[in-house]
């Protein structure tokens, strides 16, 4: 379970890289975009970049191999949409997961508020970073894996 | 509390290896050494379920003793 759980977290961590990536690049496509709506340019173009698509889909791909061949989780329809990371074969894993779930659930009160105020400096730094929100926003996922991973590996050591 | 149990001493004796007595309660084999380290405490139902295999009273296999401390 604590290797499992391993290698998905790494995978999660990458695959937010990776969409924190696309997201920066719509980003300043539509800055390109915003410029032909309100300021009434002649054309407008977006750069969609295929290196983050493409991680992505290689992301998803070896999640879905290495969930098919560690987990010996029941393949049904309702469980495919399920975190790879969950691990449930027992009342046991039950339990852990349900822990490092609310504590999950715990650290997030706490973080989206604080990550909402970090968002109201937008003005400040947007003129530095203009997409840094995205990142931002992108730290609420990596706090959730990052709290999960390292509850379950407390309680498994 | 602490929830002590002979698990261990009743698998050796019914020469059971961690994994057997794991697929006859189907729990994973880590459930199995959680609970012989007391590390975990089972539910009533596989706590009973291990008395079973074992065909023991609940009191022979698993009783209170000392204090727990929290991970």
């Amino acid at each position: 379970m604590k290797n499992n759980s391993t290698v998905m977290t790494i995978i999660n961590i990458l695959a937010i890289l990776c969409v924190g990536w696309l997201a920066t690049a719509f980003y300043k496509g539509n800055e390109s975009f915003a410029d032909f709506i309100w300021n009434q340019t002649e054309e407008f173009s977006v750069e969609i970049p295929l290196v983050p698509f493409i991680a992505i889909g290689l992301l998803g791909a070896m999640s879905y191999i290495l969930m098919k061949k560690l987990s010996k989780r029941k393949k049904t329809f309702k469980s495919f949409f399920l975190p790879p990371e969950f691990s449930e074969q027992d009342e046991r894993e039950r339990a852990i997961t349900a822990r490092a779930c609310r504590n999950s659930y715990i650290f997030l009160t706490y973080f989206v508020p604080l990550i909402v105020l970090v968002l109201a400096f937008e003005p400040v730094y947007e003129r530095i970073f203009p997409s840094l929100s995205i990142w931002i926003v992108l730290l609420i996922p990596l706090v959730q894996y990052l709290s999960y991973y390292f509850t379950i590996r407390r309680q498994e050591s | 509390m602490l929830i002590k149990n002979r698990v261990r001493e009743l698998r050796a004796i019914h020469k059971l290896t961690q994994e057997d007595l794991a697929e006859k309660v189907n729990v994973t084999r880590q459930t199995i050494a959680a609970i012989e380290k007391q590390d975990y405490i089972p539910s009533l139902l596989l706590g009973l379920n291990i008395c079973e295999v074992f065909e023991v009273k609940m009191e022979e296999l698993f009783w209170l003793g000392g204090e727990n401390i929290e991970k």
